[in-house]
């Protein structure tokens, strides 16, 4: 009897769907990205749009359409209840993997303004990469379809994990890595921007998709700045790779350089490794950055023989520590001495190690950034020549022919 | 008188030796003065052979002969195409055992005739344990013949059959095989009084035998194997445990058994061990996706979505788009009618049984998902569960791992991951309190024995060659 009734308990349990928090996939919008910006017509209103993957099953293949809804409201979560009007499908964070801050919004607001929902909220995403739209709305750039994926915000992703490992000119940043920085007392951090080339109103046009040379592309373009929580500036491309050389995440990238009048060579950056010294010299705050680099020759485009003179590697090394070491200094006077930014945070790590010689001297972890002294070392070796050990470029077999 | 003594010397060691097995037969004759005891096995000896060959005439013979020396003439007269004289004590059970005939005179000389059955002819393959390697043949209905079939594998006069007759209209004999020396005594009485107190009409096959042993039937999981293999019989008799076999019956019954046995086929001491470890990690990792592919399935779909790649992710949704039922509906349909499809796929009389499948493979699978019933995710995970579920030989084993999905479909239903995960303590709780005839069920991993570990997924040369008694350590007593 005792087994009937609890059976019957339990089908009662099952049969009223009383379960706990289930919920169907394919009742829920898949949100892959989202792009905040002011709205235009009420700066007090902020324009939230949402990328959804699963909007609608295609007709004959198993391939979801992309679909992006838009509405504003006072907070993020108003304006994400204002896009559940529009769609049919409760939104899910849960795998949101980029967020766009429009240009404007970041000019005139500070991102801890609004952010505070995507901490909060225990099934959004924290590890979205933040990315700025520059100067362009945030939602222009979620609205292009793009040619390379099916998945707009994915092929956003992926491209920015691509540049930051090859090219170096840009970085990734997640939601909550910008949310710690901009906590920190210098309330500065570095966030990666896009741009659109091309027509932009052309993009949004399905035919944009089938062109094999599209009308509109997102492209990544440099590092975007962030002073006292707004947005101040951008970097250019060198300022760019110097920033990621001292914070050593430059990691697969190469750097150019020339090695005779005209050509250049290409070295491959195996592996970076930078150190910092932190000291009071004379009373004023001294870094002392140390970078170790081990490179492999890809390209050489001048006259090379390593049998005949296996003194030029070190002659290639030299400029490439030159090369280097310009690109940090490069780095640290734009933000440095032009900006007056610490967004390498040394303001804390004074404090954290140098404390009692900080107050002696009557700095605190804001003021101190003006003051600080850089000293730039770049060791670079070079490990491999790839498969030849001359170049074709060699005028000395030209000559013995 | 002494020599008489000799004879009966023998013949009283033999019956102490082993047991006074219920198959070994013991004829005395009295001719001329003299006794002669003649000693065979009825399960490996041709009992036709010997009435004809060896009793009768000496029953029709006995008062004509003359001669003094009895040993003489059974030797010359007896027809016999193998007649060996031996001295050595110690060789009777062997001859015995082999399907001799050995007669034993009054002064200690001893004559082995041969009369061998060939039972052979009448023994069928395995049809539900095949391997690919290994003897084929399997138990019959016949006892006699069963009997027989683990005796000749192992010869050892230390074998010693325990017979007992149980079902008070059945009558049904049912002999208990162990090696002496080896099994623990706990075990042999422990099982001995269980037989005893079995009070049942009548006895229809092992399970009988079984049900009736059980205290308990809130466990699912079966604690014996059945097996028609002599081979894997044998096999098991060697590690110190006890084989039943029951009258009119084609099955063993092992015990004690562990959980662990399931996953251990007889044909895996037939091949290289180093190769077994995969055949043995595949069994076990079938076991886990048959229990609880379609639970995780449920979780991931209805409750946990941050654990799956994007990518995926969105092909689910997109997969399941326009289904118009709950995932959890389609698990459970698909579950039941692949359970369906095996048992008509069982009761199907010969040559139907492929056309059931065509029709299942086509109509449930393909048609099914095109119409937009099932999703094909869906389809995939119940087949993932189903297939590996076929892994293994134990029908008892397949039959409790449906209960286990069950449940643990259930608990991923109401609770996600979390549901699963509090399932399969409850599962792994069950299995660690569960012993089989006092040993511990779940052995050797609770209690946890480091020395026994490699035994686990490897057949050890160590263990192969010499088993020993593997419940040496009995350390529980039976609930």
């Amino acid at each position: 009897m005792k087994l009937i009734k609890i059976l019957v308990l339990l089908l009662t349990l099952i049969s009223l769907t009383g379960c706990y928090n289930y919920k169907e996939l394919n009742d829920s919008a898949i949100v892959s990205a989202m792009s905040i910006d002011l709205d235009e017509d009420n700066p007090e209103k902020y324009k939230v749009g949402v990328q959804i993957m699963n909007a609608k099953k295609k007709e004959n293949n198993n391939v979801s359409e992309i679909a992006f809804f838009e509405a504003s409201g006072l907070s993020i979560y108003d304006a994400l209840g204002s896009i559940v009007l529009s769609s049919p499908k409760q939104l899910y964070l849960g795998h949101m993997e980029v967020v766009v801050l429009g240009e404007k919004i970041l000019k005139q607001k500070s991102p801890l303004d609004f952010l505070d929902f995507f901490m909060r909220d225990s099934s959004a995403e924290k590890d979205a990469v933040v990315v700025v739209s520059r100067e362009k709305n945030a939602s222009d750039i979620l609205k292009i379809l793009t040619p390379l994926e099916t998945i707009t915000s994915q092929n956003l992703k992926a491209s920015l994990f691509n540049s930051a490992d090859f090219s170096g000119t840009t970085n990734i940043v997640t939601l909550d890595e910008l949310i710690s920085h901009l906590m920190d007392d210098s309330k500065e951090a570095i966030l990666p921007s896009v741009e659109l080339t091309g027509k932009v109103n052309k993009g949004e046009n399905i035919d944009n998709l089938s062109d094999s040379d599209p009308d509109v592309r997102i492209r990544f373009s440099n590092l975007a700045l962030l002073k006292d929580d707004k947005l101040i500036g951008y970097l250019s491309n060198n300022e760019s790779f110097g920033y990621n050389v001292i914070t050593a995440e430059a990691g697969n990238t190469y750097i150019k350089f020339k090695c005779d009048n005209e050509n250049y060579a290409t070295l491959e950056l195996v592996s970076l490794k930078t150190n910092e010294e932190i000291s009071f010299k004379n009373k004023k705050p001294f870094v002392n950055i140390n970078n170790e680099t081990k490179t492999n020759i890809v390209e050489y485009n001048c006259d090379l023989d390593l049998i005949k003179d296996d003194k030029i590697i070190d002659e290639i090394q030299k400029k490439a520590e030159k090369r280097i070491e310009y690109l940090m200094n490069d780095f640290l006077d734009k933000a440095y001495e032009e900006y007056k930014t610490d967004v390498l945070h040394y303001g804390s790590t004074f404090y954290k190690e140098k404390r009692n010689e900080m107050k002696k001297y009557g700095y605190t972890t804001k003021s101190i950034k003006d003051d600080i002294k850089f000293k730039v070392t770049s060791k670079v070796k070079v490990d491999a020549a790839g498969l030849t050990v001359k170049s074709i470029n060699n005028k000395e077999d030209k000559r013995e022919r | 008188m002494t020599s008489s003594n000799k004879r009966e010397k023998i013949v009283n060691t033999l019956k102490e030796k082993t047991n006074n097995a219920p198959d070994i037969k013991y004829k005395d004759f009295i001719i001329n003065k003299q006794n002669v005891t003649f000693i065979y096995s009825m399960s490996v000896s041709s009992s036709t052979s010997i009435n004809d060959f060896i009793l009768r005439r000496l029953d029709e013979e006995k008062g004509k002969i003359k001669d003094e020396n009895i040993y003489e003439y059974i030797k010359n007269f007896i027809p016999n195409n193998n007649i060996i004289p031996f001295d050595k004590k110690e060789d009777i059970s062997y001859y015995v055992m082999s399907g001799f005939t050995v007669a034993v005179f009054d002064d200690g000389r001893l004559l082995a005739f041969e009369n061998r059955a060939s039972i052979y002819g009448s023994i069928s393959k395995s049809e539900n344990e095949r391997g690919l390697k290994g003897p084929s043949d399997a138990f019959s209905e016949n006892y006699q013949f069963n009997m027989g079939m683990i005796r000749r594998r192992v010869k050892t006069e230390d074998l010693w059959i325990d017979e007992k007759t149980i079902g008070t209209k059945s009558k049904t004999k049912v002999a208990m095989f162990y090696i002496k020396g080896l099994t623990s005594e706990e075990t042999i009485r422990n099982i001995n009084e269980k037989l005893d107190k079995i009070n049942i009409d009548y006895v229809g096959n092992t399970n009988y035998i079984l049900e009736a042993m059980s205290n308990t039937n809130r466990f699912i999981l079966p604690t014996n194997l059945s097996t028609e293999r002599p081979d894997f019989a044998a096999q098991m008799l060697m590690q110190g445990r006890i084989v039943l076999i029951v009258e009119n019956s084609n099955e063993a019954i092992i015990l004690p058994c562990l959980f662990l046995d399931f996953f251990k086929n007889p044909e895996d001491y037939y091949e290289k061990g180093l190769n077994v470890i995969i055949s043995r990690t595949v069994r076990f990792v079938a076991f886990f996706l048959t229990v609880f592919t379609p639970a995780l399935y449920i979780s991931l779909m209805a409750f946990n979505w941050e654990s799956l790649p994007s990518g995926l992710l969105i092909s689910f949704s997109v997969q399941r788009e326009g289904v118009p039922f709950s995932s959890i509906f389609e698990i459970l349909v698909m579950s039941l009618m692949f359970q369906i499809l095996r048992e008509s796929d069982l009761r199907f009389p010969g040559k139907g049984g492929s056309s059931i499948s065509i029709v299942g493979a086509l109509v449930l699978g393909q048609a099914a998902v095109e119409a937009g019933v099932v999703s094909p995710i869906t389809i995939i995970i119940v087949g993932i569960a189903s297939v590996s579920s076929l892994a293994f030989s134990s029908i008892d084993l397949i039959n409790a791992c449906r209960w286990w999905q069950l449940f643990l479909i259930i608990m991923a239903w109401m609770f996600g991951f979390v549901g699963v995960l509090f399932g399969s303590l409850i599962i792994l709780a069950t299995l660690v309190s569960q012993s089989s005839c006092g040993v511990p069920y779940f052995s050797p991993f609770e209690p946890f024995s480091l020395k026994e570990q490699p035994n686990v997924i490897i057949p050890t040369k160590k263990e192969k060659f010499h088993p020993k008694n593997i419940f040496k350590k009995d350390g529980r007593k039976e609930k």
